[in-house]
């Protein structure tokens, strides 16, 4: 059961749920955009840059 | 299912030529239109990759950008926002923003420079002609600027991109796959491509915004996800879009199985798995929102799948009550 289904178990009201602290994966190279995503495709910068082009992709 | 376009024109609109008054280039994204302007002389402007899906006849725009040469570009004076360690900056500026895009293996001076007013309406992109072969045909928002402009446009209180896998299904339903890189976007794209009467929107890269009725007067009507041309490994870059239904992060697992998440454990998730505007307090705050009318909205669910045709099923399978 899922929270919506357990709210509308509840008469529509929302479930109480207990502060907590929740760590979650994060990947900022991916995040920001920063590098070519694919090699060829990012113009003067991938046309001459090894170390721009394809060892950080950006997706 | 709603539509999204892409233009490209010459000084008369239409097709792309070389015509007296420069060139245009109108696109459609998620509903948000944009249009590249270059005068004479100026660089002749291509659709390249996903983009071409996107190309829209020019009509209304949500940003306006004019395109040009220039013989040499210095990096901006004004306070620095954003450095995302690759090749592009944020500056702010006096009257609006400026991106700088730099790569060490053309010099420390930029390569292009694309400056937006505050509303993100209009603004300007210039590309230092050294570096370009102003023979050829280009896209002047080749990744990541076309991207970046727009998260930062949806983060003024459009909507959000998000690193997902989009699919609206033969019931119209949209599906979205959220994922890292290697969490099998591409994959389920391609094991959806072959699904009959479904659409696959995009393997990497959708955009989510609320649906808001013709009638604008009304209030949004729920959520619809988006295709877009930024696509992945399986190339899918698809214009069109679907309600919102369900969400799912993907793990790859030896059997498929599914896994209810929290709503804050999900919204946390999906922020792990968007594109926002760091630097923008107000672009996090709306983002949130709009995250939080997700997991109120939306059952959201960890998917461990395996890669094969099962998994489709498995999907099929579990939203069958909806």
């Amino acid at each position: 059961m899922d929270h919506a289904e357990q709210r509308e178990k509840d008469g529509g009201k929302k479930p109480y749920e207990a502060p907590r602290v929740i760590q979650v994966s994060l990947r900022p190279e991916e995040a920001v955009l920063g590098n070519c995503k694919f090699a060829g495709v990012a113009g003067p910068a991938s046309a001459t840059c090894v170390s721009l082009a394809c060892s950080s992709p950006g997706s | 299912m709603a539509s999204q376009t892409l233009s490209v024109g010459g000084s008369r609109g239409g097709r792309e030529e070389a015509g007296s008054k420069g060139h245009s280039l109108s696109y459609r994204v998620a509903g948000l239109g944009v249009t590249l302007t270059s005068p004479r002389g100026g660089p002749r402007l291509t659709p390249e990759g996903g983009s071409r899906e996107f190309v829209a006849a020019a009509g209304p725009d949500d940003l306006h950008l004019t395109v040009d040469w220039a013989d040499e570009l210095d990096q901006p004076s004004g306070r620095l926002l954003f450095d995302s360690g690759g090749v592009w900056k944020l500056f702010r500026q006096r009257d609006g923003y400026a991106f700088s895009f730099c790569s060490p293996a053309l010099g420390a001076a930029p390569y292009k420079l694309a400056t937006v007013s505050h509303e993100f309406t209009r603004g300007c992109v210039l590309l230092a002609r050294r570096h370009f072969d102003s023979r050829v045909p280009l896209q002047p928002l080749e990744y990541p600027l076309d991207e970046v402009l727009m998260i930062h446009r949806l983060g003024r209180g459009a909507g959000v991109e998000l690193h997902a896998c989009g699919v609206a299904d033969a019931r119209g339903r949209g599906l979205l796959f959220l994922g890292h890189s290697g969490a099998g976007k591409s994959t389920t794209a391609r094991l959806w491509k072959s699904v009959p009467g479904t659409k696959v929107l995009s393997d990497d890269r959708i955009i989510l915004r609320r649906d808001f009725p013709r009638d604008l007067r009304r209030e949004p009507e729920g959520l619809r996800i988006h295709g877009t041309p930024w696509h992945g490994e399986a190339g899918v870059a698809a214009a069109g879009s679907a309600p919102l239904r369900r969400v799912y992060f993907l793990e790859h697992a030896p059997r498929n199985e599914f896994a209810t998440l929290s709503g804050s454990r999900a919204a946390a998730e999906m922020l792990a798995r968007s594109f926002v505007a760091h630097h923008s307090a107000s672009a996090l705050e709306f983002t949130l929102d709009l995250l939080a009318e997700v997991v109120e909205q939306v059952p959201c669910h960890v998917f461990r799948f395996l890669p094969d045709a099962t998994s489709v099923r498995a999907i099929e399978d579990h939203g069958r009550e909806d």
